[in-house]
Formats: C-alpha cells, sequence, structure tokens
C-alpha cells in the first residue's frame, strides 16, 4: 500500500523533510544532541591526550602505571615525593623478599597531594602498610608552583575523590584548582610545541605494560658529581609543621586506620634536611604512636657512600636506593605479616616486572659496552633487530669479519669490501647487501631504517657511519625503540664511538 | 560573575535547566531571582541602586501614564524621575571625575583638598539600564508605550542577566511584550537553542581566541608606547580596534545567545561596521543600541536636523559629547567623543564638496576601489579617534600620536619585531585565520543579512557539526583563558 508523505518546509530554507510526529523529532532531536556531545567528548579527550605532557620516566610512570595495577594486589604502598620513590626499589622488594609493593608518588609532591594520592590508592587496593616519605611535610601548599601538582595530577584520572581533593586544596582560588581537574587548560598552549612523538599511541606508560616495569621507582645509574656534604645536618633550626600539614597528616592516621592500614613513616637523607625537621617528624610519629624510619640516622649502618649512592643532593641512585630497599625489605619482613608472593603459584605482574627491568638493563648494557668483544656478547639477539655495516678500510678486524660473515652463511670478501646485513631473532633477513645495493631501505618497528654508504637513518635521526671500520646498530623490536648505534674503528676496536 | 568565569560555565547548565522544567507561571519570578543572584555577585550592595532606580522609573512610568491619560503634559514628573535615575548614573559615575578636576583647579590656586575620603565603586551595568529606563520613561510620556504594570515583569526588562552589565540597551516595546508572553510561551525549541547555543559559541571564539589574544599585544604597547615606534604603535592601534569589536560584540552575541537559548530576542547591536565607508555609517553600525538610544533621546530631541545646518552640527556634537561622557569619566573618553562628532561635522560639511571632485573627475563611485577607499578612510579616523580611547589620559593620546609621526621604523614590519609584543608567530597565524574568519563571517551578516547562527542553520548536518565542533575545539585550544592568562574583563563592562 503506498502511504503518502506530506512535505512541509523548515524554517530558513532547509531541506524538505518528510512530516513526523512530535514524539519521533524529539527522539531524532535528543539523538543527534547525544551524538554530537559524544564526538566533542572523544575530540576533546583525544585533543587533551596529545597536548598533555607526558609526566612518565624511563621505565616507569608513577600514576599511570598504578591505576595499571591489578586490584587489591599490593600489600605495602609508598606514598611521597621524588625522595620516596628513589628510595624504595618495589622490585628490589620483591626480587629479594616477596614484598607486593607500589611507589605511588609524583616528584615534587606538596603534603596535601600526598594525601589525595592515598585517598586514590584506597579506592583501588587494601594495602597492609603504607610508608609515608616526609620530605613534603614542613612545606606549605604552594599553589602557584604549577609543575609540583601537574606532576601528581596531570595522570590521575577523574574522579570525585580527585575532584574533593583539588577542591580542598585550592579553597582560595576554584578557578587554577578547575584547571587541575580539566589537564586540557594546563596544557592547552602546548599546541606550539607538539612533535610526532605527541601524536604516537604509546607515550610512555600508556599501552606497554611491560614498560612500566619499574613499580613507580626511578632509580637510575648516575652517580653525583661529588661526594655529598650533609655536614648543615646537625645545625639545628627553629622548625614547625605547618598547621594544615598537621591536620592533614591527622586525616591521612584516620584514613589509614579506616582501611586497616598501618601507617610507616620514612625520611630518606637529602641535603638541605636537618636535625630540627628530624626532631619534629619523630615527635609527631611519637604523639600516634607510629614508627619512623630516619635513612639519615642509618647512613653508617647500612654503609650508605655519600660519593656513590646519591645521583644528586636530594636523590639516592641505584646503589644508595638498593641499600635502602634492602633495609625496608627486612624490617617490613619482620613488622608486618606480609606474604611472600615469590612463593605464589600464579603469574604476578611483579614477575613481569622483573622481566621487564632485565630487558632493560639488557640494552642498557649494550649502550655502556666499550671494545667490540664485549660488545659482541652483550647483544641481546633475541627480539631484536641488528645491523652490521662495514665501511672502508678494515684493517685489524678482517678476520673478525670473516667470522662474522660465516657465522650468518655470508660471503665474507663481499661483507669486506663494504657490505652490510641486518640480524632479527638471531636470523640474516637482508642477505649481504653491497654497496653497489645502497641506499637501501626496510621497515624497522614503527619507521623506516635508511643505510647508506655513509650514514644509517632512523626516525629522523641520522648516525655517521665510522671512516674504516664496522658499524653496529641495535633495535628492540618488543619495545620498539633504538638501542644503540656504535662505530668501531678497524684500527682500534677497543673503543665504541658513539655520536651525540 | 563574568561570561568568561569558570563559575558561569558551572552555573549555566543549572540556571538552563531549571528554567526549562519549571512551570510556566514561575518562570519570570525565576528569571528575575537568577538576575539578582547574577548582579549580585558582582557587588551585593549595588543591588540596592538596581533596585532603586527600577522601582523609582516604574512607579514614574505609572505616574506618567496617568497624567498621559489626564492629558496633562508630563513635564516637571518626567524630570524629577529621569532626573532622580539619571542621578545615581551621576553619582556614582561622575563624582570621582568632577572631585578631581575640582581639585586640580583647587591645587592650581592652593586651595583645600577636594578629594573623597572613601572610593565610590561604580555598580555594574549602571550605564545601561539607567539609559534604559529613562528611554522608557520617555516612551511612556511621550505615549510610544503603556507602562507596565506587573512590577516583575518590569524588574526583569530592567535586570534581565544577559543584558543587563553591558546591554544592549533595550527598548521597552521591544522587550516588555517578550516578558509579558514568556509564561505562556512554549518554551523548549530545538532548533532555536541550538541557534542560541551557536551564537554564544561565536561570541566566545571573538572574545577568547581574538579579543583576549589582542588584548596582550595592546596591553604591552599601549603601555609602554615611549618604547615602540610608529609600526608597532599602529599595528597596535589597528589590533585595538579590532580587539574592541570583537570583544563587545563577542559579550553581545554571547549574551544574545543567552537569551535566545531562554526564548527572549535582544536587540542587534553591531552590523560589519569594519565594513562602514563615513563615521556617520560607522555610528549605524557601531553599538547600535546605543546610537539610536542617543539619536532618539537626545539628537532628536535637541533639534535633530530640523532646525537648521549649524544646529544641526551643534546637536551632533553635543549628542557625541554625551556619547564621550556616557563610555567613561575622564577627559579622554570626553576627547574621543567629541572627535567623532567633528569628523561627522567635518563629512558633512565636505561631502558636497567631495561630490562636486567627484563629478569633475569623473570618479566611478560605486567601483568596488573607490567603497575599499573609503573604507579604509573610515578604518584610519576610527582607529586614530581609539587611540585616546584606551589611553589612560588624553596627554597620553597625543604622546603617542606624536610618536606615532615621527618614529618611523618600516623594517619593523619585516625585521620579526612584531613577534615580539607579546604575541607569538605561531598565535599571530592562528590570528590571521580568525581574523579571517571574523571577515567571512561580517560578509555574511552584510550581503545576506543574517547572523552566524541563523546562516549555519541552513547548511547540512554535517557541515554544521564540523563548524561547531572546529568552533568549540578552537576555542577551547586557542583562547586566551585559564592559569597562564590574567583573565580580561570584557572592555564595555567598565562602562
Amino acid at each position: 500500500m503506498n502511504r503518502e508523505k506530506k512535505l512541509v518546509k523548515t524554517p530558513a530554507g532547509a531541506d524538505r523533510i518528510p512530516e513526523q510526529s512530535a514524539l519521533k523529532r524529539r527522539v531524532a532531536g535528543l539523538f543527534r544532541f547525544v551524538l554530537f556531545l559524544g564526538l566533542f567528548a572523544c575530540l576533546y579527550h583525544k585533543a587533551q591526550e596529545i597536548l598533555k605532557l607526558d609526566m612518565g620516566h624511563r621505565g616507569t610512570d608513577n600514576v599511570t602505571g598504578f591505576y595499571a595495577e591489578k586490584e587489591d594486589s599490593i600489600e605495602v604502598l609508598f606514598i611521597g615525593a621524588s625522595t620516596m620513590f628513589c628510595t624504595a626499589d618495589p622490585l628490589v622488594l620483591y626480587e629479594e623478599y616477596g614484598i607486593a609493593s607500589y611507589d605511588f608518588g609524583s616528584s615534587a609532591q606538596p603534603f596535601a597531594l600526598s594525601y589525595l594520592f592515598m585517598q586514590e590508592a584506597f579506592r583501588t587496593q587494601k594495602p597492609k602498610v603504607v610508608a609515608l616519605e616526609m620530605l613534603s611535610v614542613g612545606n606549605e601548599l604552594d599553589t602557584a608552583k604549577a609543575d609540583n601538582l601537574n606532576y601528581g595530577l596531570t595522570d590521575m584520572p577523574f574522579s570525585l575523590t580527585k575532584a574533593r581533593g583539588i577542591y580542598d586544596m585550592f579553597q582560595d582560588d576554584k578557578g587554577t584548582g578547575l584547571s587541575y581537574l580539566l589537564p586540557m587548560m594546563q596544557y592547552k598552549d602546548r599546541w606550539q610545541e607538539l612533535t610526532e612523538e605527541d601524536f604516537a599511541d604509546g607515550r610512555t606508560g600508556q599501552g606497554y605494560p611491560i614498560r612500566n616495569y619499574a613499580k613507580g621507582a626511578y632509580t637510575p645509574d648516575l652517580v653525583a658529581p661529588s661526594a655529598l656534604d650533609f655536614s648543615s645536618y646537625y645545625e639545628a633550626q627553629e622548625f614547625a609543621i605547618p598547621e594544615r600539614n598537621l591536620e592533614i597528616f591527622a586525616q591521612m592516621v584516620t584514613l589509614c586506620e579506616e582501611n586497616n592500614a598501618r601507617l610507616l613513616l620514612f625520611k630518606s637523607p637529602n641535603v638541605g634536611w636537618n636535625i630540627s625537621q628530624t626532631r619534629a617528624v619523630e615527635a609527631l610519629a611519637q604523639e600516634y604512636n607510629l614508627p619512623f624510619l630516619d635513612f639519615f640516622s642509618l647512613m653508617e649502618e647500612l654503609e650508605i657512600d655519600p660519593a656513590r649512592d646519591f645521583r644528586d643532593n636530594t636523590h639516592f641512585n641505584r646503589y644508595g636506593s638498593r641499600k635502602a630497599s634492602c633495609y625496608l625489605g627486612e624490617y617490613l619482613k619482620a613488622h608486618y605479616d606480609l606474604t611472600d608472593y615469590r612463593m605464589t603459584d600464579s603469574d604476578n605482574s611483579w614477575d613481569l616486572a622483573l622481566q621487564g627491568r632485565e630487558h632493560d638493563r639488557a640494552n642498557e648494557r649494550v649502550a655502556k659496552a666499550g671494545g667490540l668483544p664485549d660488545y659482541m656478547a652483550l647483544i641481546p639477539y633475541a627480539g631484536h633487530t641488528v645491523v652490521f655495516s662495514v665501511t672502508g678500510d678494515c684493517g685489524q678486524m678482517a678476520d673478525f669479519l670473516r667470522q662474522l660473515a660465516g657465522a650468518f652463511g655470508l660471503d665474507a670478501e663481499k661483507l669486506l669490501a663494504g657490505g652490510s646485513f641486518a640480524v632479527r631473532d638471531g636470523q640474516c633477513i637482508s642477505g649481504l647487501i653491497g654497496t653497489d645495493d645502497k641506499p637501501w631501505r626496510w621497515e624497522c618497528g614503527s619507521d623506516t631504517m635508511l643505510l647508506t654508504g655513509y650514514s644509517i637513518t632512523y626516525d629522523r635521526d641520522i648516525y655517521q657511519l665510522v671512516d674504516d671500520g664496522l658499524t653496529i646498530l641495535v633495535y628492540d623490536n618488543e619495545w620498539e625503540e633504538l638501542v644503540d648505534v656504535a662505530g668501531f674503528d678497524a684500527y682500534d676496536p677497543a673503543h665504541a664511538i658513539r655520536s651525540e | 560573575m563574568l561570561f568568561t568565569s569558570w563559575q558561569f560555565f558551572l552555573m549555566l547548565p543549572c540556571i538552563l535547566f531549571l528554567y526549562f522544567i519549571i512551570p510556566g507561571s514561575w518562570r519570570v519570578c525565576y528569571l528575575l531571582a537568577v538576575s539578582c543572584l547574577f548582579y549580585a555577585c558582582f557587588h551585593p550592595v549595588y543591588l540596592t541602586v538596581i533596585a532603586a532606580v527600577t522601582a523609582l522609573s516604574w512607579y514614574g512610568g505609572l505616574s506618567l501614564e496617568r497624567k498621559r491619560k489626564k492629558q496633562e503634559p508630563p513635564g516637571r514628573p518626567f524630570y524629577f524621575y529621569a532626573g532622580i535615575c539619571l542621578l545615581f548614573l551621576l553619582v556614582f559615575k561622575y563624582t570621582g571625575f568632577v572631585l578631581d578636576n575640582l581639585h586640580r583647579l583647587s591645587a592650581l590656586f592652593s586651595g583645600p583638598s577636594l578629594e573623597l575620603p572613601f572610593s565610590l565603586v561604580m555598580p555594574v551595568g549602571i550605564s545601561y539600564y539607567t539609559f534604559q529606563v529613562i528611554g522608557y520613561l520617555t516612551d511612556v510620556s511621550r505615549g510610544r508605550i503603556e507602562a507596565e504594570r506587573n512590577f516583575l515583569y518590569y524588574a526583569l526588562y530592567v535586570s534581565f542577566f544577559p543584558k543587563v552589565i553591558s546591554g544592549p540597551i533595550e527598548r521597552a516595546e521591544a522587550f516588555l511584550p517578550q516578558i509579558r508572553s514568556c509564561p505562556a510561551q512554549k518554551l523548549w525549541d530545538g532548533g532555536r537553542v541550538r541557534d542560541g547555543l551557536v551564537l554564544m559559541m561565536w561570541g566566545y571564539f571573538q572574545k577568547l581566541v581574538i579579543a583576549d589574544r589582542l588584548a596582550i599585544l595592546t596591553g604591552e604597547v599601549f603601555g609602554n608606547y615611549a618604547g615602540y615606534g610608529s609600526v608597532e604603535l599602529f599595528v597596535a592601534a589597528a589590533a585595538f580596534y579590532v580587539q574592541l569589536y570583537t570583544d563587545f560584540d563577542g559579550y553581545t552575541n554571547i549574551a544574545r545567545g543567552l537569551a535566545k537559548v531562554m526564548g527572549f530576542s535582544l536587540a542587534e547591536n553591531f552590523r560589519a561596521p569594519f565594513l562602514a565607508g563615513s563615521i556617520r555609517e560607522y555610528w549605524s553600525r557601531w553599538h547600535i543600541s546605543l546610537s539610536t538610544w542617543l539619536r532618539d533621546y537626545v539628537y532628536i530631541p535637541l533639534g535633530g536636523n530640523r532646525k537648521g545646518t549649524l544646529r544641526r552640527y551643534i546637536n551632533l556634537l553635543l549628542t557625541f559629547l554625551v556619547s564621550g561622557f556616557w563610555h567613561g569619566a575622564a577627559w579622554n573618553f570626553v576627547f574621543w567623543g567629541m572627535l567623532h562628532g567633528i569628523f561627522e561635522v567635518a563629512e558633512a560639511v565636505m561631502a558636497p564638496w567631495i561630490r562636486r571632485m567627484n563629478d569633475c573627475l569623473h570618479t566611478r563611485t560605486e567601483s568596488f576601489s573607490y567603497r575599499l577607499l573609503r573604507r579604509v578612510k573610515c578604518w584610519l579616523l576610527v582607529c586614530f579617534a581609539y587611540i585616546f580611547f584606551k589611553v589612560p589620559t588624553a596627554a597620553d593620546g597625543f604622546r603617542y600620536l606624536k610618536r606615532m609621526v615621527s618614529k618611523w621604523n618600516p623594517w619593523a614590519l619585516f625585521d620579526g619585531s612584531l613577534y615580539t609584543l607579546g604575541i607569538t608567530e605561531k598565535y599571530m597565524h592562528i590570528l590571521f585565520f580568525a581574523l579571517l574568519l571574523l571577515a567571512a563571517v561580517d560578509q555574511v551578516r552584510e550581503k545576506r543579512h543574517l547572523e552566524p547562527d541563523a546562516w549555519l542553520a541552513q547548511q547540512c548536518i554535517w557541515f554544521r557539526w564540523l563548524a561547531m565542533l572546529g568552533c568549540l575545539l578552537a576555542v577551547i585550544v586557542f583562547g586566551a583563558y585559564g592559569p597562564a592568562y590574567d583573565a580580561e574583563n570584557f572592555i564595555y563592562f567598565g562602562f
């Protein structure tokens, strides 16, 4: 049956559409409205993700990493500023003591933000112990120092807890507080400095769980240029914990009690901290009957070396952190009823994290290796692409190169005459590329690698080949990053040459 | 609570939601309550001033109508009610100015200090609502409109929150009927709500992406004009004209859009002023609600052009003098107003001469180039006058002008100096595209007599959504707001 649809003219000369019932029109209007809002929300979210500053350190991303943890999987939670996550290393605690812990902190974290972190942590975790680093207890909240807040708040997902926490912190300037709830307001001017990396999907800590292996810790292999001078520590100065921080501390104690977590206070040594501050924290700990570990007074016992165990005036490096973490592990094991997760049958994320750390350390060793024999011994073929390129005169290296060609079943003389080849997972994938075949390009990870007779170009970076000798490029397929490009001179293969 | 404040953005959805769900009979009361709350956010004490002006003018309107119905001349009662309303404006806006000038005079003759012992803060929007109520009293006394008997309706007419702080100066004959029909009106009209929101969005684009960005440049150059050469000073003067337009038109579009969402139509305040070919035409396109108010309630009552050429010129100068005083209690505003008056009189005087010259030279006055030259001339005159609008004193204006003509540095156009005025090169590019968009919208206004929302409503949904999403994101990403910026007030908020 044919049904004629009456045509009506809509206002302002719009298309003629069939007359619809009022209800249908309303539903259609509502649908369009919701769809528009959805589209806007998606675009806004994407724009915000691109514009947001990547807060991740190499190998760790304290905040996003924490939210990626399985619920109720953390037994010991560390909270605080950078002095916290440069002191307690959850992987050492796991490897040595089987403790499942996480460093949930942010650089220069104000005390009020530590409270918000604690509240956020209890939303998804039920830690038995909360260990609070006390560096910021003496500092008033300075909302003008945007970075101190951005480090912690940028990657924290929206929640009512976060909104309430920000509201409490910004009583006098709620407009600025709002900008921490909507990171776009903080970062919108970054559109002027966007690069290709900002548009990449896998920004640090996002989509690469294994790369977030450090569980919040940051313990680089760096040593401070000179021994730290702690002589001012014993110069007593007037010090009082700000009233607001005392209130926040009382709230922290209550929060831990409500969540059946035991609060542990600790302080790692740093230049600038003094005995008056330590005494104030001790008094606070006594008032609430809480344990307090002062690593300054433990320095001798733990054999912490001011010349070797710090990376700067404030932070432990890998070596200092290991000593402190071992002490923390012993202490935690002795005083709290903690599970040894190494003994559990099921896989846990700390095992995966250990693999991640080992993977990174293997790359790190390659990138630091000096002589050619060491270098060859350290190359992790599995999961990596390695490019060998010979240039100019082979000098003392000729025998070595013949062996290398033999190992991969290649024509040694052609290699000696300026050949190149690529190996993936230990298998030669390119055959031998002679000088006539160059420039040679192939897809490697997310970018194209270009090999010419003089250089290798990858991700817009150009690496010069050595004039005479062998250049080796190591690319990590799994983590999709370039590990190292090292040149070995034909007459001095004991020293790797790396371009800046 | 400015339209660009976070408080406004948080409150607006709640205000609108409640407005759409409450019964029709409550709407006027609700809007009045919201308007009072909105006004009180600026300075709660001055709610009493607007309440007094409203009550007095409402009662005055009824009283004048009674007289009119008895066929008695309005005479003294009109001057009494209008005078008292005006007195509020004079006291709050001009006391400081008058005393300051008397103090200077007194200082010349070593007389006593005449400074106010306390600071008198001007109630926001007083210039706008005072003119509005004087217009209302005049219209009632002339019998053009009936006096409003419902005090709530009248109070809402005076204090309607989208327009109370910076206009448009609404005519009672256009706005009161809308309030009267509000309770019975069908409120939810998806198309109208959408159009209102689009107009608001365009207003925010003008304000945050263009005006507030240019404010950085003009603030820098006008604030330190002694350190800049001709090019920078000229660019800043031109930028200030654009800033003023986008700031005020942006505000007006937000106000009109918001009113439209709620089912009200506010008067048009701007019609592509950059396309004006003469000062007279400029004033028919710029701040229309004020210029028509001045025409109807100052210029025409003074005799308009009915009493001979000389009186016409005097009336014009007097009208622009009032305009200058209305804009601000400072000599630079008075000078600015007088400049416009002089320009318009000069145009009128020279018109026959120019016509004769064009006839002699066989000038193609309909050609694009002739129209363009007229527009450029008008642009330059308006920019020149606005220097006095921006600087703190008239003396500064003259010094600025002197520097503009004496420190000639054309190389500044090419050596990147313009990128050191507070706006980065990349933001300059964004501004360039934003100004192109502004020019396109003004062309549509001019040629097709369509507001941006009406024009967009004619487009297909894909284009419409693309434009709306693009504009929204542009405001969010390129807008000058957030913790890195000092929130810029709307310039006309200060008048």
